[in-house]
């Protein structure tokens, strides 16, 4: 059977359903700039309204400010309210709120004016601390509770008006009490140190002593062995107390200037101890084996000290040996021209009393044999001349000789006894009398009278020379009338009971002289004078000094050599001088 | 002939400098406030510019978003259109489907009576006749299934082509609430502008009369 075609179905699909189309609608973005614009003009208007403000309250800020202290200025602090501020009552301030402004500029400004006051009284205050501080009646502990007392004091009534300026007062006190408080520690200390300082220099000087004395004795006793042993160990048993002590003071420099001291010391010491062992009388009564002990280091209990001395403190020792010893002769010396110069002043009292007297009298010759036994007991002081002169009594000594004499004990060129009795043509009297004036104690005004009794008798006085007087010559008798004057006016002042000095005699001396000058017979030898003033060979005044030149021109010529005699009369009658 | 030594013209030229200074001092507050004055001015004149500012970028936003809502929907039209041709075209490929299946469908049963005629079968009774039956039957039930997808095709290009055209209406009134709504905020904050420059420009002028009061030196003070 043949095979159809047969049509399946089927072969058609149903189409697909796509998905709907899904319109995209988006809705648009709307920016809100206007409710934005409005937040930020809500934002400025907040913002331009809290400047303005800020800017008028400042101003009103200001004006509250400025009203506060124009209040204050015109309302100044009593002397009531500011002892009651002292006192830590600040209500009578009337101070207001702290919160005002106007209250807060009253508070600021009483502040400041109590907060001056305060500190001037708190520097006050400080300032007396310090000079008690530094007169030492104050310490440092007092000046501490001094200051924090004052300090709390003081602020606790500011803090109670202006906190802040509690504060600054605080630390203006604080910055001035600090330097006060500086200074009394570092006095503090300083007092400190040098106490501890003076006790140690104590301690020390105590040392050294105790140390020149074992140093004398040439050996140490030890305490503990009783051993005898050597003054070097005891040495440094001090060195060593001495170092240790110094460095307990805390200062280098002490410990090195007391280790310097010591070593000094201990040196001195032993030079002390030997010098004065050699020094002793009982060491050597000779100066010169004493010297020759001391070289050859036979000094006895020190000879181990002296051996162990070094060059310089040898040196020393034999120093202080050899001026001790010259000391020692000087003062012998010196005995010896006291006991002189007493026997010479004895002297002269025996000799005066003696030739006072007749030979015939029995007392003079005790006075006789009182000099002689002077003499024998130091015959430097009485030399045979006196005794000799005794027996003659009459005799004239050489007056020329002795107005030089004496004119060189007043200059100084004669000091001594042995000078008087080397001048030949003295006679006893006049030694004596000369050796008086030696030995007075008013030596200068005698000089001086003795110049101007020699001025007014016209002899010319240089010191420290010879003048060559003639002694029968006109001048030298006016000068012995003028030097009994003076004894004349000495003797009636004696006896009147005043006491006389040389202006007076002198002054009696010139009236004296010039009474005999406008003598009439004075007057008449001028006018003779002027004629021999006219002569040709003289043509030209006459005076003292032309006189020699006029001697030489007249020399050999009688006539003239006459007229010269005459001119010297006639000068004598000028000047006063006695015939 | 004048000796103008150099400490002269020192002198001299510290004392011009001084008197400008001092003259600079004095007009200073005076300066000030005319400046503080001319500054409250500038600052309502800046703000009457700000609400210019905006009003233009209102205008500027509605007239674009009108374009771009006109735009829009002339797109969304055109789309529409081809969506509904796009549908047509399908529908019509279903019935053209739908025609080559009856075409083969001819063919076949002339294919079938011919074989029958060809093996001495009846074609127009029996089986030949039952198999052709058959045939169309089949036939139509594809060509039943191509007709309701072409049928299909039109209804959903339909579909397709009014939601867009609904979504571009929309989308316009919703651009152009949104342009409005953009415009009342720009102008209100040109509003706002001026309002602040207003306030700005007293605060200027206030602040500046305090200054001139703060640092004028009364003339009239003997």
């Amino acid at each position: 059977m043949a095979t159809l075609p047969l049509i399946q179905s089927g072969r058609v699909e149903n189409v697909g359903i796509p998905g709907a189309v899904l319109p995209t609608v988006n809705a648009p973005q709307v920016e809100y700039t206007g409710l934005k614009a409005g937040a930020q003009y809500a934002n400025t208007v907040s913002q331009t309204l809290d400047r303005l403000s800020q800017n008028l309250f400042g101003i009103a800020s200001e004006a509250a400010k400025q009203a506060g202290m124009q209040y204050v200025a015109d309302n100044p602090i009593t002397d009531e309210q500011l002892q009651a501020a002292k006192e830590g009552d600040v209500t009578a301030l009337q101070l207001g709120g702290p919160m005002n402004i106007f209250d807060q500029a009253i508070r600021k400004a009483r502040a400041f004016e109590v907060s001056s006051t305060f500190e001037a009284e708190a520097r006050n205050e400080l300032t007396t601390m310090l000079t008690k501080v530094e007169s030492g009646d104050m310490k440092v502990d007092a000046v501490q509770t001094g200051i924090n007392s004052m300090m709390a004091g003081y602020s606790k009534s500011i803090s109670q008006i202006d906190p802040e300026a509690s504060l600054k007062f605080r630390a203006t006190i604080a910055t001035v009490g600090n330097t006060v408080l500086a200074k009394a520690t570092e006095l503090q200390l300083k007092r400190d140190k040098d106490q501890r300082l003076i006790k140690f220099d104590q301690d020390f000087d105590n040392s050294v002593r105790l140390l020149e004395a074992a140093v004398s004795q040439g050996f140490w006793v030890d305490p503990k062995t009783g051993a005898k042993r050597s003054v070097e160990d005891l040495i440094d048993f001090y060195r060593q107390t001495i170092n240790t002590s110094a460095l307990l003071l805390g200062d280098a420099q002490v410990q090195k200037t007391y280790s310097e001291k010591f070593e000094k010391a201990q040196a001195d010491a032993k030079v002390n101890a030997v010098s004065a062992f050699v020094t002793d009388p009982r060491f050597s009564a000779n100066q010169e084996a004493g010297l020759a002990m001391i070289q050859s280091n036979n000094l006895g209990k020190l000879s181990d000290v002296y051996a162990d001395m070094p060059y310089d403190s040898k040196a020393k020792v034999l120093a202080n040996y050899m001026i001790t010893m010259n000391q020692r002769a000087d003062a012998e010396k010196s005995r010896k021209a006291a006991e002189k110069r007493a026997d010479e002043i004895e002297l002269y009292g025996l000799y005066n009393q003696a030739i006072s007297m007749s030979e015939t009298d029995p007392q003079r010759k005790g006075l006789v044999s009182k000099i002689a036994a002077l003499g024998v007991k130091n015959p430097d002081a009485v030399p045979l001349s006196i005794l000799k002169d005794l027996q003659e009594p009459s005799k004239e000594g050489n007056s020329m000789v002795e107005f030089n004499a004496l004119s060189q004990i007043y200059s100084g060129a004669i000091t001594s006894s042995e000078q008087l009795q080397k001048i030949p043509g003295l006679t006893g009297k006049q030694y004596i009398s000369l050796l008086k004036t030696l030995h007075s104690e008013n030596k200068a005004e005698d000089s001086r009278l003795n110049r101007e009794v020699s001025r007014l008798a016209g002899i010319p006085t240089i010191p420290g020379q010879v003048v060559i007087v003639d002694p029968k010559g006109s001048a030298f008798k006016q000068r012995n009338v003028l030097m009994a004057k003076v004894e004349e006016i000495r003797a009636k002042a004696a006896i009147e009971g005043k006491v006389v000095t040389t202006e007076d005699i002198v002054s009696q001396l010139e009236t004296y002289v010039d009474k005999q000058r406008n003598s009439e017979s004075a007057k008449a030898a001028r006018s003779t004078l002027e004629i021999y003033q006219k002569k040709d060979w003289v043509n030209g005044p006459i005076t003292r000094d032309s006189l020699p030149a006029l001697e030489l021109k007249a020399k050999g010529n009688k006539v003239r050599e006459n007229d010269v005699r005459r001119i010297k009369q006639l000068l004598d009658q000028v000047e006063g001088v006695n015939q | 002939m004048a000796d103008t030594s150099g400490s002269d013209v020192l002198g001299f030229a510290g004392d011009i400098f001084g008197g400008i200074q001092s003259g600079v001092g004095a007009a200073a507050p005076y300066a000030n406030l005319f400046l503080a004055q001319a500054q409250a001015s500038a600052r309502q004149a800046g703000a009457y510019y700000q609400q210019g500012l905006y009003e233009v970028q209102a205008i500027d936003t509605l007239r674009l978003a009108q374009i771009r809502t006109d735009q829009d929907q002339k797109y969304a039209s055109i789309q529409a259109g081809r969506k509904l041709q796009q549908a047509e075209m399908q529908a019509r490929n279903y019935q053209m489907a739908g025609n080559t299946l009856l075409r083969n469908m001819e063919a076949t049963n002339a294919a079938v009576r011919a074989r029958a005629a060809a093996n001495g079968i009846a074609f127009g009774e029996g089986s030949a006749a039952a198999v052709q039956r058959a045939n169309v039957q089949a036939t139509y039930r594809d060509v039943g299934v191509t007709d309701l997808n072409a049928l299909t095709a039109r209804i959903l290009g339909f579909e397709d082509a009014g939601a867009m055209i609904l979504a571009a209406k929309e989308q316009a009134d919703l651009t152009m609430t949104g342009a409005q709504t953009q415009a009342k905020q720009l102008r209100l904050a040109g509003d706002f502008a001026v309002r602040s420059g207003g306030l700005l420009s007293d605060v200027a002028l206030v602040e500046g009369t305090l200054d001139f009061a703060k640092t004028v030196v009364n003339p009239f003070k003997t």
